[in-house]
């Protein structure tokens, strides 16, 4: 079961518009500094599509066929040893970057053991095993900003996002994940 | 499951190694995928695009990715957040970083997991063996150098097609 | 996707996934808007301002239609045209237009709406050249627009004909200016 750390909001230009921390994991950093890693992101994320090999087939790596249907090329996931993010971009331009923790929790530090290639880390564990669990989450957290953030009126489109109710039922979906 | 190119830069931010691999098609009958496989050192390109904006740009992606993980790292600072690979829907990315900052990447279709090994065992088996104890080998590249060393080259292809995941 | 699949995924939305609210609260609202509107504009004044509420609607709404449907981009214009008519309408006022009339070039097509919700009870006043200048139901243009616009086509919609004016039929025209290359998301292709 996976952990969700944090997640992200990006609007179209690559600005941070949303930034919650769900469950204790990732060291706390100054907002400047979420907003120069969301910048990183954005970039990152559009060179990604320049670094395609030419003989690249697309994956099949979702079950769900609607899952491949935006951000053909753009920046997905990202594994290191403590964490994976994933990133959903939207037809619009909205991207949404889910931090979950690698499976199951490890609390120690990975040894790095050059010597055996057979003694894979714990975090070795799969990354395409919850690629389509968090893609649904991420999927159902466009559902709730398409409503409580899309429709409430004193919104402005690409600001950032301040609307009480998108957090409470973020929390509420985050929650529901997190249950055993 | 296929491998599409393998990359190395070095702690100067220089590409000293490229190798591609072109894609062998699905619908090749069987005895001549067997051939082809074995082929897989004739094909492709050797250090053809190093200078490339796709090599500047693969780096950049690493470099900064590497900025992220090191920011929200969540343990003490002693033990570092280590990138390990990035996707998209095309193609994954391996990483690997020595701590002389010898950067290794290889890159295959998003199905393909933990190849953390596989580069470990280069940077272990091939680069130490037949670089760095190669005294007649340079160690510290100067821009527009390349590995051009045949052992090496030969000894990454022949490993990379010996691996069971693959049948490029 | 194919029309046929248009239509079950529309009514499977319209059935399960989306809230609905009663139908003459939303024609109430909407011709209080209008009423009032007419009241502080003149029609051409009203034109505007609907088509500009509903181009505001159009930009929040497209990321509904997306959480919803899960669609990706159409492949032509003609696919979304398809996609408008069988889902947008569909999911939003329960009603399917047809499409017809399309241009040469592929560029331009018209709906016709064969009732329109905004404007159930509605009647123009007989004065005041309403039957001549006001497009009651402007907003809708607005909302295509808006739309459209925030997945890369700019498009002109406008009504050519409308019951309430004592045509025939209701009658709106989408056209194509342009695709904007230059403000496709990174990672679309």
């Amino acid at each position: 079961m996976i952990m969700i750390y944090s997640l992200y909001i990006l609007n179209r230009a690559g600005g941070l518009i949303y930034q919650k921390d769900f469950n204790k994991g990732l060291k706390k950093i100054t907002t400047n500094d979420y907003l120069i890693l969301s910048g990183i992101l954005h970039g990152v994320h559009a060179i990604a599509s320049n670094i395609s090999p030419p003989s690249a087939i697309p994956s099949t790596i979702y079950n769900n066929p609607s899952f491949t249907n935006t951000n053909k090329s753009g920046l997905k996931s990202i594994e290191t040893d403590f964490f994976k993010m994933f990133i959903f971009q939207s037809l619009t331009g909205i991207k949404f970057v889910l931090i979950t923790s690698n499976n199951p929790i490890s609390k120690e530090p990975e040894n790095i053991n050059t010597s055996n290639p057979d003694s894979f880390s714990s975090s070795d564990i799969s990354i395409n095993r919850n690629i389509n669990e968090t893609e649904s989450i991420l999927r159902k957290i466009y559902a709730l900003y398409s409503d409580y953030v899309m429709k409430n009126p004193f919104y402005s489109l690409e600001m950032p996002i301040r609307c009480d109710l998108f957090d409470l039922k973020l929390t509420d979906l985050i929650k529901s994940f997190s249950q055993p | 499951m296929a491998v599409y190119s393998f990359w190395i830069f070095d702690r100067h931010c220089n590409c000293i190694y490229s190798r591609e691999w072109v894609a062998i098609t699905q619908d090749k009958p069987d005895h001549q995928q067997e051939q082809t496989q074995k082929n897989i050192t004739n094909t492709g390109t050797i250090n053809a695009r190093n200078q490339d904006h796709v090599a500047k740009l693969l780096f950049g992606a690493i470099f900064s990715l590497k900025q992220i993980s090191s920011k929200l790292n969540p343990q003490e600072e002693t033990t570092a957040n280590n990138l390990k690979s990035f996707s998209t829907l095309k193609y994954r990315c391996h990483f690997f970083e020595t701590g002389t900052g010898l950067k290794f990447c290889l890159l295959t279709d998003p199905k393909t997991e933990n190849m953390q090994f596989v580069l470990k065992e280069i940077y272990a088996k091939l680069y130490y063996e037949k670089i760095v104890k190669n005294v007649l080998s340079p160690v510290d590249f100067k821009e527009n150098e390349y590995i051009d060393n045949e052992v090496f080259i030969t000894g990454v292809d022949n490993y990379i097609s010996s691996l069971a995941v693959f049948n490029n | 996707m194919s029309s046929k699949s248009y239509k079950s995924l529309s009514d499977d939305i319209w059935k399960n996934r989306v809230d609905k609210i009663n139908s003459e609260v939303f024609t109430l609202t909407y011709g209080s808007i209008v009423a009032q509107l007419c009241r502080d504009f003149t029609y051409a004044e009203v034109n505007t301002q609907l088509e500009k509420m509903g181009y505001n609607i159009g930009l929040r709404l497209v990321e509904e239609f997306f959480a919803k449907t899960g669609l990706g981009r159409c492949t032509s214009f003609k696919d979304t045209s398809e996609v408008i008519s069988k889902i947008g309408f569909k999911m939003f006022l329960n009603i399917t237009p047809t499409v017809t009339n399309w241009s040469g070039d592929g560029k331009q097509f018209s709906l016709i709406l064969d009732d329109n919700p905004l404007t159930d009870f509605v009647e123009l006043p007989e004065d005041n050249n309403a039957a001549n200048e006001l497009w009651y139901s402007n907003v809708l243009c607005g909302v295509l627009r808006g739309c459209l616009e925030m997945v890369q086509l700019d498009c002109d919609v406008y009504f050519v004909s409308d019951v309430l004016r004592g045509d025939p039929i209701t009658e709106m025209r989408l056209k194509l200016n342009k695709f904007l290359k230059d403000e496709v998301p990174a990672g679309e292709e």
